[in-house]
């Protein structure tokens, strides 16, 4: 009997420890499965398309992430949390990555119903909480260069330029960062060329409808406007007819748009959002990332910047703008100009996940 | 061949009508899914089976409903009644805004009176907005058609001016109204999933309007104006009466629907809330043969389709646009006359 229960208690022991070490084995070899939550379309929306392309490669790239899902929830903001819901409580998902100032928040909403899984954020700001990490981008900063290219453009001897000092932006719809970093820093920068500057903004209203958006530029090149800024998804391409249909010009926000139209786009204000991408599913990977710990990231650290080397921006711009404009872009990333995300922005974001 | 007899063979035609299209729409479904996505079987499991694998799920389908059946029972009432309602989305998403607006400047009434009175509001709204093309085609012969399309359209641009201008929250990082006080919120029935009490005022709802397109005096000649406008003046029916009131009581059916969306779900009115629903009540109401009780089973149909997209496109490699030509092919197929114009050949013959 006793021999028996010996046996019996090996035998146990034995299968105990296969088991483990099966389950360990496996463990350390299962990749870590990432599903992509986009609030929105993917195409033309450059934070959007570069988390996902981005992602993408990293997959391709690395045995240690597999990439399940790409899932395009549109833009109806008043079905996201039901879609994020379901989606992480799917079960097929480690870790979400997306994008957007409103997903922080939300992440944090579905992250108290579902356990487990983890979420990685660009454009959002949320401190604290262990299984979100969010990535924010200086959108003062790179808007300030904008404004101030558009200053040094309107006031040039460039062909159509008027002298009315105002410029143009046609954006989609309201959200924090464009009222209280975008706008307010594409004028700040315009009014560091000359205070005289006023910015005439124009909001569409949705993402995708370029002829009306062609109507507002229109509207505003009869105002005086001679350079425009267009962050409306698809709506941009109505932006662009206006000033190619008026010999004026457009300055292309967060994506390279140069060959959009030639001559017309005259410079690109690029984020890096693939990059940054890249940079968490390396820090994702190693153990590295610092949950509940945000970060803001800028010119300074390379995320945000400006093609100035392209022969696209060096033949669409006469030599002393370039040098104007170039002499204050390295003043902000050397960090002898400081241009940092007002705290209060900051805090509002989070406020609203807290 | 009796009467009677004509009419139950007219209603087994409907129905087998009704039972191919649904039949061969799926079939073709099936073959699109096999021709369009790399794993068929994984893909069908999730489309078809997919909103019934999870409560949470499950329970948003049947609250996705609510809104829908109210839009479909206001098609349906407009389309018996001769008359074309195409304003849905903006009576809809009016009646939506107007439940917000009477939330937020009315915040301290008791519970239930306040949510009655936003429903109120909605119905009303909805009501209001139907009238004025039933007006207009009345005294100036202006085509319901196009007053009811071209007054929707306008009032989509003026609600989402609304809640992204005057009356945004700015304190909310997504773009959405001020919100409804927590006290005027329908009880949810199923947390953490969104259906709430509210579904059982869409069946009373389709219950009521069938008892009164069928049982009242009211209906009786709303139908008849519907069935043939000569005849029913012939009858004695004031028929230019209606064109009002089948239009009123559409757009007032449907802009309950949207306020039932705020108390019931949302709480605050986001832009382009309601987008879609709508069309989705025209589809509702033509799968349902424009019978107010078909209206139940067709919106669940449609949110049920629905549902199954949404569900294949975050488990299969089945895209948006793959999901929203299924969903088409199958809507096109279920409002087709074909197959009940085949059914009633055969069975009245």
């Amino acid at each position: 009997m006793k021999r028996t229960m010996k046996i019996m208690t090996a035998a146990f022991l034995v299968l105990c420890f296969v088991a483990t070490t099966v389950v360990f084995v496996a463990g350390q070899d299962a990749p870590i499965r990432i599903g992509i939550f986009v609030p929105g379309r993917l195409g033309d929306s450059p934070p959007y398309d570069g988390m996902t392309d981005a992602v993408e490669k990293f997959a391709l790239r690395n045995d240690t992430v597999e990439l399940v899902r790409i899932f395009e929830a549109g833009f109806d903001q008043a079905l996201w949390p039901e879609m994020l819901y379901t989606f992480a409580a799917s079960g097929n998902y480690d870790v979400i990555y997306t994008s957007n100032e409103a997903l922080g928040p939300l992440c944090v909403e579905v992250i108290k119903q579902v356990p487990d899984v983890k979420f990685i954020v660009n454009d959002s700001y949320v401190v604290g909480n262990d299984r979100l990490f969010t990535t924010f981008f200086n959108k003062w900063q790179q808007s300030y260069l904008f404004g101030y290219l558009m200053g040094l453009i309107s006031v040039s001897d460039m062909e159509n330029v008027t002298i009315d000092r105002k410029i143009g932006l046609v954006y989609g719809q309201h959200y924090v960062m464009m009222d209280d970093l975008i706008i307010p820093g594409i004028e700040a920068g315009a009014q560091a060329v000359d205070p005289a500057f006023s910015l005439v903004t124009a909001m569409l209203g949705n993402w995708y409808d370029a002829a009306k958006a062609e109507q507002l530029a229109n509207s505003m090149a009869d105002q005086g406007v001679d350079v425009f800024g267009a962050i409306a998804g698809s709506g941009n391409a109505g932006v662009l007819s206006s000033a190619v249909n008026k010999g004026l010009y457009v300055l292309w926000y967060d994506s390279d748009g140069f060959d959009k139209a030639p001559g017309t786009v005259v410079c690109s204000f690029i984020t890096d959002s693939e990059a940054a991408t890249t940079r968490n599913l390396e820090n994702l990977v190693a153990g590295t990332l610092a949950w509940g710990e945000p970060e803001v990231l800028g010119a300074e650290e390379g995320y945000i910047y400006v093609p100035i080397r392209d022969a696209r921006y060096v033949s669409s711009l006469p030599e002393d703008i370039r040098i104007q404009f170039e002499e204050r872009y390295h003043e902000i990333v050397s960090g002898e100009l400081e241009i940092v995300v007002p705290q209060e922005v900051l805090d509002k974001i989070n406020a609203a996940a807290q | 061949m009796e009467a009677t007899q004509i009419q139950l063979r007219n209603k087994l035609a409907t129905l087998l009508g009704i039972l191919t299209a649904i039949v061969a729409s799926l079939m073709i479904a099936v073959a699109l899914i096999f021709l369009l996505s790399e794993d068929p079987g994984r893909t069908l499991y999730f489309y078809f089976v997919g909103p019934f694998t999870s409560k949470f799920v499950f329970f948003n389908m049947l609250e996705s409903s609510i809104p829908i059946i109210f839009s479909g029972l206001g098609i349906a009432v407009a389309f018996r009644s001769g008359v074309t309602n195409l304003g849905g989305e903006g009576q809809i998403f009016a009646g939506a805004m107007i439940a917000v607006l009477i939330g937020t400047w009315f915040p301290h009434l008791p519970g239930i009176v306040g949510t009655a009175f936003l429903l109120t509001g909605g119905l009303v709204v909805g009501a209001l907005i139907g009238s004025v093309s039933g007006l207009l085609r009345m005294k100036w012969n202006v085509s319901d058609l196009l007053t009811t399309y071209l007054i929707s359209s306008g009032l989509v641009y003026i609600v989402n001016y609304l809640i992204l201008g005057p009356f945004r929250d700015p304190a909310k990082i997504r773009i959405q109204s001020i919100s409804i006080p927590d006290s005027y919120m329908l009880s949810r029935i199923a947390s953490p999933s969104y259906l709430h009490v509210g579904i059982f005022g869409a069946i009373i709802a389709a219950l009521c309007i069938h008892f009164l397109m069928k049982y009242t005096h009211t209906g009786y000649h709303l139908r008849v104006t519907g069935s043939n406008r000569q005849f029913a003046r012939y009858g004695g029916i004031n028929i230019r009466r209606f064109y009002v009131l089948p239009l009123a009581i559409s757009g007032g059916l449907i802009g309950l629907g949207g306020a039932v969306q705020i108390v019931g779900r949302y709480q605050a009115c986001f832009t382009d809330l309601t987008a879609g629903l709508g069309w989705a009540g025209i589809g509702v109401a033509l799968i349902a043969r424009r019978n107010p009780l078909g209206v139940l089973p067709a919106a669940l149909f449609y949110v049920y389709l629905q549902a199954g997209a949404r569900v294949a496109m975050m488990n299969s490699d089945v895209t948006y646009e793959i999901a929203a030509i299924i969903t088409s092919v199958i809507f096109y197929l279920i409002t087709a006359e074909v197959t009940f114009a085949f059914f009633r050949r055969r069975l009245l013959k």
